[in-house]
């Protein structure tokens, strides 16, 4: 007697683990995956009538890897400011940092102030105890970071701003 | 404990990919010294046939082939794309390398990478490139292969959790036409393959999805500005 209702709330438990993982879970984990992208993604952006570049001659260490000196480009604007990605993906300063798509942030008019922007590029896959596998990112837009000494786009002349 | 030895198993796997990767190799600035001496060729890989909808993210067979039903519209429009644009890098290439003082040879046809004998060996080009190397005269061949390209988006399953995003996936070296030997090349690894591009305001536009497709387009001009911006970085 005793081990049939162990038997069935052992079922009733892993029924409920079942449900979870089925139904709640990808509502979880889609909601997941949409939270990052409805607090800190910039998904309003517009594209630049020209695309506007300048130069960092020295890399410059930040918190997720060091921006690579070169030639940064900008498509990309939205009503605060202008998204100028570096010409490689940010290097490693210690384990599991770099490798990520980024680069130098400048707000609209002046005087200027600089943020370090990451690209929310390839989706993340995690796992957890109770949900399994899942997966959360990759909507490829930009989610802005630290702030940057001013000096990095102290002679950045952006025309008609 | 079943669960723990899962996420040891995947952790361990993720270790072992990470370091099976090729990193990229910097071109040796004696390079720069050659320009008098040495002739170069740019040659372009086999572009992929059509653009595709590539679905990232961990899923199922049932899970692909309810993902693949729900985006029929957009994966055969993606098909309609081309890449030619993508040939561009040529000149473009070519343009910088004369300037700088080489003498270049801009290769036509496309080279069918998997027709040409597989090679093994420290350092070398995974492809034997000695018939692109007779037919250009060239001492160095710089070679680029688009090898994806469309949108990526990422699921869950079968349900997806971001919209789509413009993808380039490309990958370029330098090898020397005597030896095939490697003197540069990009890497394999994702992170730097993968070019990926935003789509600026909705992007399920059928039939023609204008912002998903000026999305894929960014992505390949900016797969070759990145391929031309590694080639000259110091």
């Amino acid at each position: 007697m005793e081990s049939g209702s162990r038997a069935s709330r052992a079922c009733v438990q892993e029924a409920w683990g079942c449900l979870v993982r089925a139904v709640l879970g990808p509502v979880f984990i889609t909601m997941l995956g949409l939270q990052p992208a409805c607090t800190k993604l910039v998904k309003d952006i517009e594209l630049v009538r020209e695309p506007l570049t300048f130069s960092l001659d020295a890399p410059l260490h930040t918190t997720e890897g060091t921006l690579p000196p070169g030639e940064y480009y900008c498509q990309y604007a939205n009503e605060g400011g202008y998204f100028f990605e570096a010409p490689a993906t940010l290097n490693g300063d210690y384990l599991f940092a770099g490798g990520t798509s980024g680069g130098v942030y400048v707000s609209r008019g002046k005087p200027r102030s600089v943020r370090l922007f990451v690209q929310d590029k390839h989706p993340s896959t995690a796992y957890s105890p109770n949900l399994g596998m899942y997966t959360f990112g990759g909507s490829g837009f930009f989610r802005l970071t630290d702030e940057l000494p001013a000096d990095v786009a102290g002679n950045i002349a952006i025309e008609g701003d | 404990m079943r669960r723990y030895a899962l996420t040891l198993m995947l952790a361990a796997l993720g270790l072992a990919l990470a370091a099976c990767a090729t990193k990229p190799q910097q071109l040796d600035q004696s390079f720069w010294q050659e320009q008098s001496s040495k002739k170069v060729a740019i040659v372009i890989a086999k572009l992929p046939d059509k653009g595709a909808l590539y679905k990232e993210g961990g899923q199922g067979l049932l899970d692909m082939a309810i993902s693949s039903v729900a985006t029929q519209g957009v994966s055969r429009h993606l098909a309609t794309l081309s890449a030619d644009t993508f040939l561009e890098i040529r000149g473009e290439l070519a343009e910088r390398l004369r300037a700088d003082g080489f003498e270049v040879v801009q290769h036509e046809p496309f080279v069918d990478l998997d027709q040409l004998p597989k090679t093994s060996g420290d350092g070398l080009f995974e492809r034997d490139l000695a018939s692109v190397a007779n037919a250009t005269g060239a001492d160095r061949i710089i070679l680029f292969r688009l090898y994806q390209f469309g949108a990526s988006r990422a699921y869950y399953g079968f349900i997806p959790i971001s919209a789509p995003q413009g993808l380039a996936a490309v990958y370029g070296a330098m090898v020397d036409a005597r030896t095939n030997k490697l003197m540069w090349h990009t890497g394999d690894s994702l992170k730097d393959a993968f070019i990926k591009e935003p789509v600026v305001g909705e992007w399920k536009e059928p039939p023609d999805y204008p912002n998903l497709t000026a999305a894929a387009t960014r992505a390949l001009e900016k797969s070759r500005r990145v391929m031309i911006a590694k080639f000259f970085s110091k």
